[in-house]
């Protein structure tokens, strides 16, 4: 026996209906399992953990993160005032820095305060800068300790109206997310009303973004799966072809959701967007199982005519993601895995279970809204019609959207995850301009005191004094910038700056306080200037957040880029041969590339030509959404086809089949999509209106374009 | 460094009862604010505290555990107070690791006050950071004084607890 299009996974659903109650028990088991799992769904915290790869940056990064000992996180507060702060503010935000200290996990805490003068006779490890009673007079001890040019940052503002707090903590005794608590409670409670402070720092935007991710995905799933059912009851206006079209599909997402705990992953800001991927796709099929259904009648053809397509749909989304696999970055294996199995344990769930509710839930006998039918039929119509016109105007615009595409620019922009009304970024941004930036560049350096000298001297005139930090400040400070400091001078320092520093090995370290590399152009300008003039410099390693977002982040993106062409390729591969004819390749390729560049070339419009992450992954599914609406009316124009009727007469029997089901799968998912448009967090949006663009367009080349080229010159031979 | 030596001492001592029930008035998280010196010749310098006592009745033991904070500083610190009934003497141990190691501490106590002196060299540097300690109570509020050793009109830290 032939398996078919599907290659024989349809026969789950066939399966189910011989078997009932075998496939119930298993179904309830299952939901079971999956009920008990969900509580356990973990999310990633570690958002740094989604740019490691296998290379040597991120090798590099690690045995950095490795040799802190303790694993130390700097939680940065922001302290402003409308004024310049007076001597009241600085007793009162110098008894604030003490208390931090007491704060659970607290290591250490820089400020103002620490600042001593260089050390003398009576006083061999300095005075303090600022005297136990705080005078006005502080003024001119600061601009006095200023123009002893050690370089040493004072954490304060030059107009004295911002000030910063970094709260050392040791993430083995408390998470960054309880110690924010702890300071924030502690700054509500000590600061006067004339003064705001907002906190921050590079682990705290990671926490900020992936518990205000983790709230987004869930309510948006939550508000997209209850969107798609109400509009399908709307649309379909029968409410049990409603639920027999969506309910299988939310169950497998669900699958899913616990597959992840099952393979022990975590859900990564990268793996969130499959289980809505699985949804859009479970109910794409869903529609398409439940429209034949009402149509016929008896749910085995259903499974019998559909499924085999919707199979495919699943296999060729699952060879989309395990391509993944083959760009050789790690991280993405496993996001690779889970959207491989995800697809095809989702596409066994929806089956199944699409088929045991069909056998007990009658549909009404309200015929299907006519608005979809004719809508495909005028598409189609049009397509037949002027079929050169089509092709032409198609593949000029295949051209121009690929230039755009290419026009693209690889971009990672952290800011945009953290929720549009987020203090931080506006803090961030301040932080950058009055102190450097919130982020750390590490530079290494076995080299000399001279070479470690040039480098941190070159790094200052470079970003200005006061961002750079290193043993060059101390040297400076005890008056003598020509020699390193002695182990017994650096011992008077806290044993964690020591640590971080001066690493073991004799590596040497450099910290250079510098904004998010790809906040703006400028800020990137900047960026790779501080990198060419380290590295020219001589520095051996350039490490930290910023380096990994500036390189591991656009190489992601690569990454990303090389699987979607791989997933593009292989899914094609798989459905021409599938309905074995390799002909159907260049049938294939330019309805289901087109929209894939029409989206991606859209980016120049709504995203200032910028590809993120976030805009990779929606092109992959992109493409997925787009090879699905074609597998469905090629079924159904080949089966046409079989049965010996023309090319004409098969596409309008798959047009008044796959192809106003096609409508109204993408008037649903449109808008249970467009819940993504209220989501605070830019990257969803984008994901968002990315999938609609893609499914519009899709539909229109698969609907337009596809039947063009169907009945263009000659019909496409199928062998059976 | 030698500050937080010299507050591991005054803050063990400043623990200490000095009414009819002293050690179990004593019980409580206390928070204090104040100011030391590194050395007689030095600037005073912020110091807030933090500490914790617990009481053991059946052995008469106050258990101390704090810790205390200077600008770009901060110690822990751990120690235990033994008392007799009626008896004005006082005895005691403390140990910090960072500072001045273990040190034994005796003195007496008489009204609301409790009155001794310790001598400890800085085993580091060699200085010598031997004080005399007045610590009095009054109500929910423990003032802690000290003054150096060698010259007593030289005042090296004076702390304020409030609980």
């Amino acid at each position: 026996m032939a398996l078919g299009i599907g290659f024989g996974a349809e026969r789950l659903g066939i399966f189910a209906l011989k078997f009932p109650k075998v496939a119930t028990l298993c179904l309830l088991t299952l939901a079971v399992l999956i009920g008990l799992s969900l509580p356990r769904v973990s999310f990633d915290d570690d958002i740094h953990r989604s740019f490691l790869s296998d290379s040597a940056l991120s090798k590099a990064q690690l045995d950095y993160d490795a040799s802190l000992s303790p694993p130390l996180s700097t939680v940065l507060v922001h302290i402003t005032s409308p004024v310049a702060l007076t001597a009241t503010d600085m007793k009162v935000l110098r008894n604030l820095a003490l208390d931090l200290e007491f704060g659970e996990g607290v290591t250490a805490v820089t400020s103002p305060f620490v600042l001593r003068w260089p050390p003398d006779p009576e006083n061999p490890s300095g005075r303090p800068l600022f005297a136990e009673q705080i005078e006005d007079g502080f003024v001119q001890d600061l601009a006095d300790f200023r123009a002893l040019e050690t370089g040493l940052p004072t954490s304060l503002g030059d107009a004295l109206t911002a000030m910063i707090l970094g709260v050392s903590v040791d993430v083995a005794q408390a998470s960054v997310t309880n110690a924010v608590a702890d300071i924030q409670a502690e700054v509500d409670r000590a600061l006067p009303n004339a003064l705001s402070a907002t906190i921050t720092g590079e682990d705290v935007i990671s926490a900020e973004i992936v518990a205000g991710l983790k709230d987004d995905l869930i309510s948006l799933n939550l508000w997209g799966a209850l969107i798609i059912t109400i509009a399908a009851f709307v649309f379909l206006r029968d409410l049990r072809m409603a639920v027999l079209a969506v309910v299988p599909a939310i169950f497998g997402a669900s699958g899913v959701l616990a597959l992840t705990v099952w393979l022990g992953y975590p859900v990564t800001v990268l793996s969130n967007v499959i289980p809505i991927l699985l949804l859009v796709l479970g109910v794409a099929d869903g529609v398409h199982l439940t429209d034949h259904l009402k149509e016929d009648g008896s749910a085995q053809n259903a499974v019998e005519s559909v499924g085999p397509a919707c199979a495919l749909t699943a296999l060729t989304t699952a060879v989309a993601f395990a391509s993944i696999m083959l760009t050789g970055n790690a991280q993405l294996y496993e996001f690779a895995v889970l959207g491989a199995l995800g697809t095809l344990f989702s596409f066994a769930i929806v089956i199944v279970t699409f088929a045991l509710m069909a056998r007990i839930v009658p549909l009404g006998a309200k015929p299907v809204p006519q608005f979809s039918t004719r809508m495909a039929c005028h598409l189609t119509r049009t397509g037949r019609t002027y079929p050169r016109t089509v092709i032409v105007i198609s593949a000029m615009l295949l051209a121009f959207t690929t230039y755009g595409f290419m026009q693209t620019k690889a971009w990672f922009p952290l800011y945009q995850n953290l929720p549009d009304n987020s203090p931080m970024l506006a803090t961030n941004d301040a932080i950058a301009q009055d102190f450097g930036g919130v982020f750390q560049m590490i530079i290494e350096t076995q080299g000399e005191w001279a070479d470690i000298r040039n480098i941190a001297q070159q790094l200052e005139a470079l970003n200005g004094s006061q961002t750079v930090l290193s043993e060059l400040n101390f040297a400076r400070w005890l008056g003598h910038a020509d020699t390193a400091p002695s182990p017994e001078e650096l011992e008077t320092l806290p044993d964690t700056l020591i640590d971080r520093l001066g690493g073991k090995n004799g590596i040497s370290r450099i910290f250079v306080s510098v904004p998010e590399p790809m906040r703006n152009e400028q800020t990137l300008a900047q960026f790779d200037a501080l990198y060419d003039t380290a590295t020219n410099a001589g520095a051996d390693r350039i490490i930290g957040l910023p380096t990994m977002m500036r390189f591991e982040a656009v190489n992601l993106i690569a990454q990303l880029s090389v699987g979607l062409i791989v997933a593009a390729l292989g899914a094609t591969l798989l459905v021409a041969v599938a309905f074995r004819s390799l002909r159907l390749v260049t049938v294939l390729i330019v309805p289901n590339v087109l929209p894939l560049m029409l989206t991606g070339a859209s980016l120049h419009l709504w995203a200032h030509g910028q590809l993120s992450p976030t805009a990779v992954l929606a092109l992959t599914i992109a493409f997925g959404i787009a090879i699905d609406d074609t597998v469905h009316f090629l079924s159904r124009f080949f089966a046409a086809r079989q049965r010996g009727v023309t090319v004409g007469s098969a596409l309008e029997s798959a047009t008044l089949t796959a192809g106003r089901v096609m409508v109204l799968t993408t008037v649903l998912l449109t808008a249970g999509i467009g819940v993504t448009l209220l989501s605070d967090f830019t990257p969803i949006r984008q994901f968002g209106g990315m999938l609609m663009i893609t499914l519009w367009a899709a539909l229109l080349t698969d609907l337009l374009l596809l039947p063009a080229l169907l009945s263009w010159r000659e019909p496409v031979h199928v062998s059976g | 460094m030698c500050l937080v030596k010299v507050l591991t001492c005054c803050v063990v001592v400043s623990a200490h009862p000095a009414v009819a029930d002293p050690f179990s008035n004593m019980t409580g998280s206390w928070n204090g604010s104040g100011w030391a010196r590194q050395s007689p010749q030095g600037p005073k310098e912020t110091v807030r505290c933090r500490i914790t006592n617990t009481y053991d009745v059946a052995t008469n033991t106050l258990a101390v555990a704090g810790r205390c904070a200077v600008p770009g500083r901060k110690l822990t610190m751990s120690g235990t107070l033994n008392g007799k009934d009626g008896a004005e003497r006082i005895t005691g141990r403390w140990s910090n690791p960072d500072g001045i190691g273990s040190a034994g501490i005796v003195g007496i106590q008489r009204g609301n006050i409790v009155a001794f002196n310790f001598s400890a060299i800085d085993p580091e540097t060699g200085r010598n950071l031997s004080q005399n300690v007045e610590w009095r109570i009054s109500g929910d509020t423990l003032l802690l004084r000290s003054t150096d050793r060698t010259n007593p009109t030289v005042a090296m830290s004076k702390i304020e607890f409030a609980r």
